[in-house]
């Protein structure tokens, strides 16, 4: 179990650095924010779409958990806006 | 800086992650970042910067990639732990990039692989062995 976990999380970061790679050469062209919202609208795009498909029903929602475990896009959104500035240079 | 904001995000995402399923806090990750840079975007942006439509489709690709990467780590984390997750991320991470920098990939700058970037390659690896055994 842990084993494939690694493995998950390793072929994680590989996707990671393509993104990375990608995103830097797209914000060149059009702009780092405009670059950085491809980035979260196609993924909530993509993940709505999961969801609507195979997401099971859970007791909770996210309306439901404390506020500040929501924080976590606040980290997100300097890290890929970081992320498309530091591969240009 | 935006590797302390990941592993923070990972921290925050795991916990969330088993309460109300991977798929949505993923989702709560991107809808809100969709929100934050779509007002970045709007009000910092440079005027009359290319539409996305004027760009090869593979450089949008960024984006699929995204949701494969927070999926996988909000199923890990609460799995083997946000240390484990981080370095096994990093492995690829940098494996990748030496790939991707050595070959000039995707119309980065080459640059090429060099004795000093293997031997830190072989140091992340041993610390994910030697995290794995502890």
């Amino acid at each position: 179990m842990t084993i494939i976990m690694i493995f998950l999380a390793v072929i994680g970061g590989a996707t990671l650095s393509i993104q990375a790679a990608l995103n830097g050469r797209l914000g060149g062209n059009v702009g780092v924010f405009k670059s950085a919202f491809l980035t979260f609208s196609v993924g909530a795009l993509v993940t709505a779409l999961l969801i609507f498909y195979f997401e099971p029903n859970h007791a909770v929602t996210l309306m439901d958990v404390p506020k500040w475990q929501l924080l976590g896009a606040m980290c997100g959104v300097p890290y890929i806006v970081i992320m498309v500035l530091a591969v240009q240079k | 800086m935006g590797g302390m904001g990941l592993s923070v995000e990972a921290g925050l995402l795991g916990p969330l992650g088993s309460e109300v399923g991977e798929l949505w806090a993923t989702f709560s990750i991107f809808a809100v970042g969709a929100a934050l840079t779509f007002l970045l975007m709007l009000f910092f942006s440079p005027r009359n910067s290319p539409s996305f439509f004027s760009q090869p489709p593979s450089l949008l690709l960024g984006g699929v990639l995204g949701p494969v990467y927070v999926v996988i780590l909000t199923i890990a984390t609460p799995n083997i732990g946000i240390a484990m997750t981080m370095i096994g991320i990093l492995a690829g991470q940098i494996f990748k990039s030496l790939i991707i920098d050595h070959y000039g990939l995707f119309g980065t700058t080459e640059r090429k692989i060099d004795v000093k970037r293997i031997i830190a390659l072989a140091f992340i690896i041993i610390s994910l062995v030697f995290m794995a055994q502890g």
